[in-house]
């Protein structure tokens, strides 16, 4: 009998001990899951968190980035109303802006009461013009939060109204352009106007010629802008050596050169224009290693048979331009008298 | 779970227990103590039976939840690469961001300084700081506008002792200009669009990467700026696109340095004939009327009109004009080069000398010779010769005045005399 309870106890021991060892190795095993999970949920969690902050960076960044992409339009023009105007469009599309008027004169300020009043200032480099802004921008409502943009957007309005207004003075005072050594455009016509002047004046006859690249483009697009600059440097040479001291030459466009004349009629002027054409199209332009050839078409009108005042002669000189070109390239038109 | 399979758990216990009891039972009734052993045997038998049991009941268990600790281990580590992404791919974000906003650091240095040298520091300083983080160099080129060629601007080195061989820019930078575009070299040894060996000579060694931006503006080419690095695959995609943002923020940055450095030169210099101008004689004229009174010298000032400037322009034309002020401008600055003068053109055809040093004899001297160069000169145009005659007026200081106002005055009534007098002659008050 003793023998029987003592089986019992024992197999109850036997069972509580193997059972609780089972248990509590279930147990920890839980544990370790439980925790697994916890984390597992945290980091899932954070993920989207991340996520989230992700999408509102990127959106951040394209926005940053979208604004600095207007330097290049407004920079677009050398004219100030226009870096103005597109300046202007852009706050508009990219900040909630009513009104924005550019202001250059101090005595306007006054018209421009309840708005809020933005100097663009000056360099600091430039002592002389330190004091006082180029201009200032009158805008009605900003809101906070679009400052920051509004000021990012400014700068590059100035940094293109600063080129505009040197570009205009480098102009106005300057009579050569830079890189054809001949007159530039406003000179040119300057001196035209006189010259033509001084023609109807003394009864002397006057030939207008206008000379332009052929293919130039394709020069431009397959060899690069400097090789392009260089071909246009030559050819101006070559015709500042080829025409008389008298003649003046004057770059009209970005590949179109002009000359006048004077005192020129219609068989001299083919002849130096002959001339021109044989001169360019026999010249061996260097430019680094390569070694390139370039054809000039020129059209010609000449006073009094064509026009009385420059801008007829140059539609004509145009018009005479255009048909060298549609027929074939390297060669000199006349307009018809 | 577990509390369902401990009352299983218990109930099977019990029922055992029961078995036990009746067993025993059984044992007292009808056999005494002989069943002793078969009773021992079962209870050993029951026992093992319970352990097998439970082992395999708690390790079938154990095993599914290790499985399920498994699945969701890697599931964290997923997670956790994921999380690591996300986490780089922020870091990336937000130095981005702190990169672009440094764009508007730079464009405010850009527009606060409109000298040619500090908007070209400017500019390697941000693409050097910001994109190579200061290793590896950065150059910037910019076009001679005499030659059409690249010039070293500026460049900035991690390594003094590296030696930066071109100058005048090398193939990479031929090719940003040909193309008028960016360029990313990840690893130089791999790129076959340029002939490396034809580089040999050149110690390119030390450059594994380069990006390269054009700095165009309005159609013109002023420059290339380029990074350099040892490291292959050192610079992104991103850093290229924030080195063009960059460029074409200062390409219309240096444009306005060489437009500004433009209205200064010309400021000082007339474009037609490359004398001073007006604005900056009468400058220097007051600061050297000073020197003279205090060091007690001669200050001489001479003004110079071209005879019947306007007639000669009607029969010859302006362009004639132009061409005898240039002449004018050049024999005056070469007869003129042995004395301490300024020459400006002070308006359309006047000319103002000032001759510090020379008293008024000596001054006439010089004056009258000049005339007499003038008058000698032939201008020929269309084969036709040409002459020209100026009249010159001449003031002293201290001699006739010694305000420096008054001075540019007298000199110019003395001109005016020599004008009424029939021209052609130097004339002093």
């Amino acid at each position: 009998m003793l023998h029987i309870i003592f089986f019992i106890a024992l197999s109850g021991i036997l069972f509580l001990l193997l059972q609780d060892f089972f248990a509590r190795k279930v147990s920890k095993k839980t544990i370790q899951l439980n925790s697994l999970l916890n984390e597992s949920a945290k980091r899932a969690k954070e993920k989207i968190n991340l996520d989230e902050e992700n999408v509102l960076l990127n959106k951040h960044l394209t926005q940053t980035l979208e604004l600095y992409e207007v330097t290049k339009d407004i920079c677009k023009s050398l004219e100030e109303e226009k870096v103005f105007k597109i300046f202007r469009e852009n706050l508009k599309k990219y900040i909630g802006v009513h009104d924005c008027q550019y202001i250059k004169d101090n005595a306007d300020l006054i018209k421009y009461k309840d708005y809020t009043i933005f100097p663009l200032t000056s360099a600091e480099g430039s002592q002389a013009m330190a004091q006082k802004p180029i201009g200032y921008l009158a805008f009605d409502k900003i809101l906070e939060e679009d400052k920051d943009k509004f000021l990012i957007l400014t700068q590059q309005f100035l940094i293109g109204l600063r080129r505009a207004i040197y570009y205009q003075k480098v102009t106005d005072l300057t009579i050569t352009d830079t890189l054809t050594q001949v007159y530039n455009r406003r000179y040119f016509l300057e001196r035209f106007n006189e010259e033509l002047r001084r023609s109807k004046k003394n009864k002397l006859r006057l030939s207008f010629l206008m000379i332009d690249i052929d293919n130039f483009k394709q020069y431009n697009d397959k060899y690069g802008h400097l090789v392009g600059d260089a071909i246009l440097r030559q050819v101006s040479k070559i015709i500042r050596e080829t025409v008389r001291q008298i003649d003046f030459t004057g770059r009209y466009g970005g590949e179109e050169l002009c000359i006048v004349l004077a005192e020129t009629d219609r068989e001299k002027t083919n002849f130096a224009a002959e001339r021109i054409r044989q001169g360019i199209a026999q010249a061996v332009i260097k430019v680094y290693d390569e070694e390139l050839r370039s054809t000039v078409s020129i059209g010609v009108s000449t006073f009094p048979d064509n026009a009385n005042n420059i801008r007829d002669l140059i539609e004509m000189a145009d018009q005479a331009l255009y048909s060298a070109k549609e027929t074939g390239k390297n060669k000199v038109c006349f307009c018809p008298a | 779970m577990s509390m369902l399979q401990n009352s299983i758990r218990r109930a099977i216990v019990l029922i055992l227990a029961i078995i036990s009891v009746v067993l025993i039972i059984t044992n007292i009734i009808f056999l005494h103590q002989k069943l002793l052993f078969i009773t021992g045997a079962v209870f050993i038998i029951a026992n093992i039976l319970l352990l097998i049991y439970l082992i395999h009941k708690s390790s079938a268990h154990i095993y599914k939840l290790q499985s399920l600790i498994e699945i969701n281990r890697e599931q964290a580590n997923i997670l956790d690469d994921d999380n690591s992404k996300s986490r780089q791919l922020n870091d990336a974000l937000k130095s981005r961001i702190i990169r672009y906003g440094s764009l508007k650091k730079i464009i405010e240095d850009l527009n606060r300084n409109l000298k040619l040298d500090s908007t070209v520091d400017t500019l390697t300083e941000a693409v050097y700081s910001l994109i190579s983080k200061r290793h590896g160099t950065a150059l910037l080129f910019l076009v001679d506008s005499q030659t059409q060629k690249l010039k070293l601007a500026r460049s900035l080195k991690e390594d003094n002792g590296l030696v930066i061989l071109s100058k005048e820019g090398d193939i990479f930078d031929l090719w940003v200009l040909r193309h008028s575009s960016v360029l990313i070299i990840t690893n130089l040894k791999q790129d076959f669009r340029f002939d490396t060996d034809s580089l040999r000579n050149q110690d390119l060694r030390s450059t594994s990467s380069i990006i390269s931006s054009p700095l165009i503006s309005h159609h013109s080419l002023l420059g290339v700026l380029r990074l350099e690095n040892k490291l292959a695959d050192f610079f992104t995609q991103d850093d290229l696109r924030f080195l063009a943002l960059v460029s074409d923020l200062g390409a219309i940055a240096l444009e306005n340095s060489l437009l500004f450095q433009k209205t200064q030169d010309l400021a000082i210099h007339d474009d037609l004939t490359g004398l001073y101008t007006r604005y900056y004689f009468l400058g220097r004229l007051k600061e050297e009327a000073k020197r003279c009174i205090r060091l007690d010298q001669h200050l001489s000032v001479l003004m110079l009109d071209i005879d019947l400037f306007k007639k000669y322009n009607d029969k010859f034309g302006h362009t004639a004009g132009d061409i005898v002020l240039r002449k004018i401008s050049h024999l005056m600055q070469e007869s003129l080069l042995e004395y301490n003068c300024l020459i400006s053109r002070f308006g359309g055809e006047e000319f103002l000398v000032m001759l510090s040093g020379l008293d008024k004899k000596k001054s006439f001297l010089v004056a009258e010779s000049l005339r007499q160069k003038i008058e000698k000169e032939k201008i020929i145009l269309r084969r036709q010769e040409t002459k020209v005659t100026v009249s010159i007026g001449i003031a002293n200081m201290p001699y006739d005045t010694k305000d420096e106002d008054e001075l540019v005055q007298k000199a110019d009534k003395a001109m005016y005399d020599a004008k009424l007098k029939g021209r052609n002659q130097v004339c002093c008050i």
